[in-house]
C-alpha cells in the first residue's frame, strides 16, 4: 500500500485528526533530484589549522609562550591559495617522520586544488558557545536550543520524507525531531541479507517460492501482515501507540528496495578503490560510511546523510593530533567525490563540512588547544564556482561584524552566526520555501553566502 | 481541618510503605527527610512577595518552571515547610545564595507549599483520571520480559489474577531477585554513564589500559600468568573476564546495593569499589569481607588449553584500595561512581577545563540540573568581556561558574586519566585555587583542614552531601522513569505553556516525585523506584480519554525494543535468540548503542529496521518451529497443544473439529505468549491467524500433491536450516547435534511449515517488536 491509499484509510477511520507525529509532518514527494551529505568533524576542529590560517602571529603574547603566543605554529605560504581561499602550511612539530609530513601536505594540497573551484569556504563563523553539545546542535540545525531538526533531516523531511531510509546518520547531531526516520547503516554486507526477507539457498525461500513466484507463500504472510495493522490502526485507544503503528504503517508501505543498494555498493566497493584514492589504509571508516551512503543515494533510497569523524578535541599535542586528522578528514572527502562521481550523483550532491566549533587561538601548556566559539565550515556545491571565501575572522582570530552581501569586515554589518549559515543553506538546496521553514524558522537577516 | 486529614493519610501512608515489601501501597506519599508534622501551610503573603520578587523569574508565576529553573511542582523537596525551607536557605536563589534565610526561606516555602503543592501529596500513583490501565496480567507479563527477560509463571500469573495489585507487586519482587533484573537495572544505569564503552567487545583492553601501569603494575597479570603461546586461548578467556570487571566496576555498585536491599545511595558514598576474583588480581584490594570467600562455580567459566577456571565472573564483592599507589601512600579514598578510574576517564578533563565537563556531568547525572539552563544568556561572542579571571570576575561567567566550580575544585587530585595525585605544591599534580571556587556544593564549602578535614577526600565529602540532596532523587527517579518508559519525563512547559501541557507536567511531576520519595524512604531501595513507575499509569495505560487529557502523547509505555531487548525476548519466548545480533554492527544498525561514538538508541523504525525485523521473524521462525516440537508438549513454549500430526482435515478430506479446536487454542496461547494479548476463541484477530495457517497448509497439500509441477519442486524435507537437527545457544548459535531419535527433518503433513508460517506473521507484529 502507498502513502496514498494509507492517508485515505486514516481519513476513513476518522483518525487523521488524532495523527500527532508522523504524517502531517511528511511530504510527499517524488524520488529525489539531489542529495546532501554532511560531514561532522566531531569534537570541535581547528579552522586556522585548515581553511583560515593566522600564521605566526604573535597575537597573544601575553595568555601563551608557545610559538610566541601564535595562533599557528607554522608561517603562512602563500603557495597554499586557489582563488581566494587560503589554507595552512604543515607545520614540522605534526611529526618526526618526514612522510607523515608528506602525506598531510599533500592531503592538503590535493583536496584544495581539485576541489577549490567548486568549494565555498565560510570563516569567522561565531557559535556563542564552547560547549560541545551546544555547538553541535547550533551549528548543524542554526539553533542552540533543543528542538530543530538537524540540516540533513531537515532537507530530507522536505524532500523525500517517505524513503525507507530517507536520513542516513552515522552519528554528530542528527535530531529529526520526528519528522524522518533515522537510518544506520554500517554493515554492508549485512545490508546484502535484508534485501529479502524470505531468501534462503540461492533463490530458495524458508517459505517455499517458485522460480517464477507463481506461488509464494512468504505473499501470504505479507498480506495477511498489512491486513493486521490496518486493523490495529483502527482499533488502537492510546494515542502513543496509534502514533507508532502509523509509522510502522508509512514505513511497511514504502518498498525498501535494498536490493538495489547491496548491488550498487557492490559495484562502488569494486570500481571506487579506497587505497588508490589517495592513500592506502588511510581514513577506513569514512571512506566505509561514503560507500553505503553513496550506494543509498544512488539506488533511490535516502536523500540525505551524516558522515562523522572524530578525534579534533585536541586539549593536547595540538598539531600532532589535528594536521594528520584534518588530512583524514579531506581524504575521506575526496573518496566521497569518487564514489559520488562513479555513481552519476556528483553534480547532483551537495557536501558540507563543519565541526562544533573552533579552538583558541593560541596554543596551552601543554601544547593543544582548547575550545573558541569562532569556527569555519565548508561547502562543495556543484554549481559553484570559483575559490570563494565568504566571511572572515579577525587577524587575532575573532568574529567581526561582516557586510551581508560581500561578506567582508563592515563595522555596520552583522556577526555571522550557525542560524545565517543554515538559513543560507536551506536556500541553496531549494528548501527554504518548504512549508517546514514555517515550524522551524531562523528568522535572521540574509547573508548572500552562495550568491 | 484539612491539613489534619493530609497529616493522617500521610502517616497512614507511611506505614503502609513500610510494609512494602509484602503489599503494594500506590498511596506512598511519605516525605523522605521525615515530617515534623508541618506539611501543608497557609497562605502565606510575605511567602507571595519573597517568592515573586525572587524566585518568580526562574521557576515562574504559577510554579511550572522554565527553561532557566525546575518545576516547583511536587519537587523534590517540597515535602515539608522545613526540609523546603532549608533547601532554600542553603541552594536559593541560584545567582544569589544566602539572600533568602530565617523567615524569608519559611515564608517562601510556606507559599510554595500552599500555592503549588496542597493537592498533590495524597496523590495515589497507580491511576491518573482519564486513563484506562491495562489488565493486571498483561502488566505481568511486559514487566516480566522486560526485568526478568522471561515470561511470568502460572503461579505467578495465578497470584496476580487472585490477589489484585498486591498480588502484581509481590510478583514484581520475586522478578526483581533475578540475575536477569540486576543485567537489565545495570544496562538502564550504562544508557546514562555509558562505561560499557570501555568492555571488551568493544575496545581490547579498554578498561584495564585506563588504569595507570605503576599504580597497578597487575593490571594485566593473565599475561604472566599464562605467558606461553599454547596459553593464549586461557589468556584470552581470563583477558576478557578481567577487563569487563573493570569496565563494569561502577555498575555493579548500583547491583550490589539493589541486591543486597543497600540504599541506592552507596552510588555516590560507597567507602569501597566492587571487584570479582579476576579485578581483584589486578587492583590487589582489600576486601572488606576477606573471610568470605569469591564464589566458584561447578561449571568452568574459562576451560581451555588445560586450565579451567570457576570464578563466578558476577560475584562482586566490596573492597578498598589501601596499597600503595605511585603517588599516594595507602591508597586511595572511595567515593561510589565518582571515584570510578571508569567514571573518571570516559569524563575526561584537561589542564585548562579544571574538572568542569565533570561537574556539568555531576550535575546533570546525579543532581538532575543542567549547568547549561542557568544562566540563559551567555556572553555575546562566548568569548567574555576580556576579565583577566572571567570565570570569578566577569558576572556573565561568575553566575555559571560559581554553581558549576566548586564541584569541578572537588575533583581536583584526579588528572585527566583519573589517577589519584593529591595537589600541593610540590606534587606533580598542581592546583592553582586562586582563580576558581573552592570546593563545594550548593552554597557549602568542603572543610578542608584539622582532624575532620577532608582535604585528601574531597569526593566522598561530595558524594555525601549528593546523597542527602533531594535532587539525588529526582535524578535517580529520571534514569528509571527513562529506562523503563523509553521517553524521558516531560520537560516544564514554562509560564507560556499551555493549560493542556500544564496539567500533564504536573501530573507526571506528582506520580514521579511521590514514588521516589516513597523510594527515598524505603531506605533508597531502588526496586521501591522500579516498581512504583511499573505500577503507574504512565506504564500501564491501555487507553485514555482525550477530553479529560488533552496533552496525552506522553501516556503509556511501549516503546520499539532495542536489540538486546529483542533478543531477549527472543530467548523467552522462543528459547534461544538471533545469531546475527551477536555482531555490535548490525545491533547498532537495529537502532542500538556502542555507548562509544553511538550513544542514543533509535526508538523509531526505518525501512531498514523494518527490513532487519522481517529477516529476523523469516529466519526464527524458521529454526525455532521444528525445534519446538522436538520437546515434550508440556516443555514447548510455542506449541502445546498440537503436534505435527495435528491438521484440520483428516485423510479423507473432512473437517476434524477437534484438531481445528486444538490448532485455534494453540494460536491463542501463541498469540498471549509473543503478543501479550488475550484473544476469545471466537474472536476475529484469531480466526485471521488461523485463516493463514489454513492458507498456508492447504497450499501445502497442493504442493505435495502435484510437485512435478513446480519448479523448485516442493518436498516433504524441511529447508536444511528450518530442521530440527541441532541445539541451540543462547545466543542463537548451533550447539552440538540432537540425538537421532530427536530430530525432525521432514514435514510430511506441511502443518509444519504453515506453523512456520504462522509464526513468522507473529514475530513481525507491532506488539512483538514493541513491547
Amino acid at each position: 500500500m502507498k502513502r496514498r491509499h494509507f492517508l485515505q484509510l486514516m481519513a476513513a477511520t476518522g483518525m487523521t485528526a488524532q495523527m500527532p507525529l508522523w504524517t502531517p509532518k511528511a511530504h510527499a514527494a517524488p524520488a529525489p533530484d539531489q542529495f546532501l551529505v554532511v560531514v561532522n568533524a566531531s569534537g570541535g576542529w581547528d579552522p586556522t589549522s585548515l581553511c583560515d590560517p593566522k600564521g605566526l602571529n604573535s597575537a597573544y603574547e601575553d595568555q601563551s609562550d608557545r610559538h610566541l603566543g601564535s595562533t599557528n605554529s607554522v608561517e603562512l605560504d602563500p603557495a597554499k591559495a586557489f582563488g581566494n581561499i587560503r589554507w595552512s602550511a604543515i607545520p614540522s612539530y605534526v611529526s618526526n617522520d618526514e612522510t607523515v609530513l608528506l602525506r598531510v601536505e599533500n592531503q592538503f594540497d590535493q583536496f584544495f586544488n581539485t576541489y577549490g573551484n567548486r568549494l565555498t569556504v565560510i570563516n569567522g563563523i561565531d557559535t556563542g558557545t564552547n560547549n560541545h553539545d551546544t555547538g553541535n546542535r547550533v551549528i548543524w540545525s542554526g539553533k542552540e536550543e533543543i528542538g530543530y531538526p538537524s540540516l540533513a533531516a531537515y532537507f530530507a523531511a522536505a524532500t523525500s520524507p517517505t524513503l525507507p531510509m530517507a536520513f542516513i546518520s552515522n552519528g554528530g547531531y542528527d535530531f529529526t525531531d520526528s519528522l524522518v526516520a533515522r537510518a544506520r547503516a554500517s554493515n554492508a554486507n549485512f545490508i546484502n541479507e535484508l534485501a529479502d526477507p524470505n531468501r534462503y539457498s540461492g533463490d530458495r525461500g524458508f517459505l517455499f517460492r517458485t522460480s517464477d513466484r507463481s506461488v509464494d507463500q512468504y505473499s501470504a504472510i505479507v498480506a495477511a501482515q498489512n491486513a493486521r495493522l490496518q486493523r490495529q490502526l483502527q482499533q488502537e485507544g492510546l494515542p502513543l501507540r496509534r502514533q507508532q503503528l502509523s509509522q510502522l504503517f508509512s514505513v511497511r508501505s514504502e518498498d525498501s528496495n535494498l536490493g538495489l543498494l547491496s548491488v550498487s555498493l557492490a559495484d562502488i566497493k569494486a570500481n571506487v578503490s579506497r587505497d588508490s584514492h589517495w592513500n592506502p589504509n588511510r581514513s577506513n571508516s569514512l571512506k566505509s560510511q561514503a560507500e553505503v551512503v553513496t550506494a543509498a543515494f544512488q539506488s533511490g533510497l535516502a536523500a540525505a546523510a551524516n558522515l562523522n569523524i572524530g578525534g579534533f578535541d585536541t586539549h593536547g599535542n595540538h598539531d600532532a593530533s589535528a594536521y594528520p586528522q584534518l588530512g583524514d578528514l579531506l581524504e575521506g572527502l575526496h573518496f566521497l567525490q569518487a564514489a559520488l562521481q562513479y555513481a552519476g550523483i556528483a553534480n547532483r550532491t551537495t557536501v558540507v563540512v563543519g565541526s562544533d566549533f573552533g579552538r583558541t587561538p593560541y596554543y596551552n601548556s601543554g601544547n593543544g588547544k582548547d575550545h573558541w566559539p569562532v569556527t569555519s565550515m565548508m561547502v562543495l556545491h556543484p554549481h559553484s564556482t570559483g575559490g570563494k571565501v565568504f566571511g572572515a575572522s579577525t587577524s587575532d582570530y575573532r568574529a567581526q561584524t561582516l557586510n551581508r552581501s560581500t561578506g567582508l569586515p563592515d563595522a555596520s554589518g552583522d556577526t555571522l552566526t550557525p542560524a545565517h549559515v543554515n538559513q543560507a543553506l536551506r536556500r541553496l538546496l531549494g528548501v527554504d520555501q518548504s512549508p517546514l521553514n514555517g515550524n522551524y524558522p531562523l528568522r535572521v537577516n540574509d547573508f548572500d553566502i552562495f550568491a | 481541618m484539612k491539613q489534619t486529614f493530609r497529616l493522617v493519610l500521610l502517616l497512614a501512608l507511611g506505614l503502609a510503605l513500610a510494609g512494602c515489601k509484602s503489599e503494594y501501597s500506590g498511596n506512598v506519599g511519605g516525605a523522605s527527610n521525615g515530617g515534623n508534622g508541618n506539611l501543608i501551610g497557609n497562605y502565606n503573603p510575605e511567602g507571595q512577595r519573597q517568592y515573586e520578587r525572587q524566585c518568580a523569574s526562574c521557576h515562574g508565576v504559577d510554579g511550572n518552571g522554565t527553561p532557566i529553573g525546575s518545576s516547583l511542582v511536587a519537587c523534590a523537596t517540597c515535602s515539608t515547610i522545613s526540609v523546603l525551607a532549608d533547601e532554600i536557605s542553603r541552594t536559593m536563589p541560584i545567582g544569589n545564595v544566602g539572600s533568602c534565610s530565617g523567615s524569608c526561606a519559611t515564608d517562601t516555602a510556606e507559599y510554595i507549599l500552599y500555592a503549588f503543592n496542597g493537592y498533590n501529596l495524597d496523590a495515589a500513583t497507580t491511576t491518573l483520571e482519564g486513563v484506562t490501565n491495562s489488565e493486571l496480567t498483561v502488566t505481568l507479563r511486559s514487566a516480566a520480559l522486560m526485568l526478568a527477560g522471561r515470561l511470568p509463571t502460572s503461579n505467578e500469573i495465578a497470584m496476580v489474577e487472585n490477589n489484585g495489585e498486591s498480588g502484581l507487586s509481590l510478583a514484581l519482587n520475586q522478578l526483581m531477585n533475578e540475575e536477569s533484573f540486576y543485567q537489565w537495572l545495570m544496562e538502564v544505569f550504562n544508557e546514562q554513564l555509558l562505561t560499557d564503552k570501555y568492555l571488551s567487545s568493544n575496545q581490547y583492553e579498554g578498561g584495564i589500559n585506563l588504569l595507570d601501569q605503576e599504580d597497578y603494575p597487575k593490571r594485566k597479570w593473565y599475561n604472566d600468568a599464562y605467558p606461553a603461546d599454547e596459553q593464549s586461548n586461557i589468556r584470552s578467556c581470563v583477558r576478557t573476564l578481567t577487563n569487563d570487571a573493570v569496565a563494569r566496576e561502577p555498575l555493579e555498585l548500583v547491583r550490589y546495593a539493589a541486591q543486597n536491599s543497600l540504599p541506592h545511595t552507596l552510588y555516590m558514598n560507597a567507602d569501597f569499589m566492587m571487584v570479582n576474583w579476576y579485578s581483584q588480581q589486578v587492583y590487589e584490594a582489600t576486601l572488606v569481607d576477606a573471610t568470605t570467600p569469591f564464589k566458584q562455580r561447578a561449571e568452568p567459566v574459562c576451560d581451555a588449553d588445560g586450565v579451567k577456571m570457576y570464578y563466578d565472573p558476577n560475584d562482586f564483592r566490596p573492597a578498598r584500595v589501601t596499597k600503595n599507589l605511585e603517588y599516594e601512600m595507602g591508597g586511595m579514598p572511595h567515593a561510589g561512581v565518582l571515584t570510578s578510574p571508569m567514571f573518571l576517564n570516559r569524563y575526561p578533563t584537561t589542564f585548562t577545563n579544571r574538572n568542569r565537563h565533570r561537574s556539568r556531568i555531576v550535575f546533570d547525572y546525579f543532581l538532575d540540573t543542567d549547568i547549561l539552563k542557568i544562566t540563559g544568556e551567555r556572553p555575546g561572542d562566548g568569548i567574555g568581556s576580556g576579565t583577566a579571571n572571567p570565570t570569578l570576575l566577569d558576572p556573565a561567567c561568575y553566575a555559571c561558574h560559581q554553581v558549576m566550580d566548586p564541584v569541578s575544585s572537588a575533583f581536583q587530585h584526579y588528572d585527566d586519566r583519573g589517577q589519584y595525585i593529591v595537589t600541593g605544591s610540590t606534587s606533580r599534580n598542581r592546583w592553582d585555587s586562586s582563580d576558581i571556587e573552592p570546593a563545594g556544593l550548593a552554597g557549602k564549602t568542603i572543610p578542608l583542614s584539622g582532624s575532620s578535614g577532608y582535604f585528601r577526600n574531597m569526593l566522598q565529602w561530595l558524594g555525601k552531601e549528593i546523597a542527602n540532596d533531594p535532587r539525588f532523587i529526582r535524578a535517580t527517579m529520571r534514569t528509571l522513569y527513562t529506562g523503563i518508559i523509553g521517553q524521558e519525563p516531560l520537560e516544564s512547559p514554562g509560564e507560556q505553556g499551555s493549560d493542556a501541557d500544564k496539567v500533564a507536567y504536573n501530573s507526571q511531576r506528582a506520580v514521579i516525585n511521590t514514588i521516589g520519595q516513597s523510594m527515598a524512604a524505603n531506605g533508597w531501595n531502588i526496586k521501591t523506584g522500579v516498581k512504583g513507575i511499573i505500577m503507574s499509569p504512565y506504564y500501564r495505560a491501555r487507553a485514555l480519554d482525550a477530553g479529560k487529557l488533552v496533552a496525552n502523547e506522553h501516556i503509556g509505555a511501549t516503546q520499539f525494543l532495542s536489540p538486546e531487548q529483542m533478543q531477549r525476548k527472543l530467548q523467552a519466548t522462543l528459547g534461544f535468540g538471533w545469531d546475527k545480533f551477536r555482531d555490535e554492527n548490525n545491533r547498532i544498525m537495529y537502532g542500538g548503542m556502542d555507548s562509544d561514538s553511538i550513544t542514543e538508541r533509535i526508538r523509531e523504525p526505518s525501512g531498514l529496521t523494518i527490513a532487519i525485523q522481517q529477516r529476523m521473524a523469516t529466519e526464527m521462525a524458521c529454526r525455532a518451529t521444528a525445534y519446538d516440537f522436538t520437546r515434550s508438549a508440556a516443555e514447548r513454549k510455542l506449541f502445546r497443544y498440537v503436534d505435527p500430526t495435528t491438521t484440520p482435515l483428516n485423510s479423507e478430506g473432512e473437517l476434524n473439529a477437534s484438531a481445528v479446536s486444538m490448532i485455534k487454542h494453540n494460536l491463542q496461547h501463541l498469540h498471549w505468549s509473543l503478543l501479550g494479548e488475550k484473544l476469545d476463541i471466537n474472536s476475529s484477530e484469531l480466526q485471521a491467524s488461523y485463516d493463514l495457517y489454513y492458507q498456508v497448509w492447504s497450499q501445502g497439500q497442493q504442493l505435495l500433491a502435484n510437485y512435478r509441477n513446480y519448479d523448485p519442486r516442493p518436498s516433504t524435507s524441511l529447508e536444511w536450516e528450518c530442521r530440527a537437527r541441532w541445539y541451540r545457544t543462547a545466543e542463537g548459535r548451533t550447539d552440538g547435534d540432537l540425538p537421532e531419535a530427536m530430530r525432525i527433518e521432514k514435514d510430511d503433513n506441511y502443518s509444519i511449515r504453515a506453523w512456520t508460517a504462522v509464526i513468522t506473521y507473529l514475530l513481525s507484529d507491532y506488539r512483538f517488536t514493541y513491547e
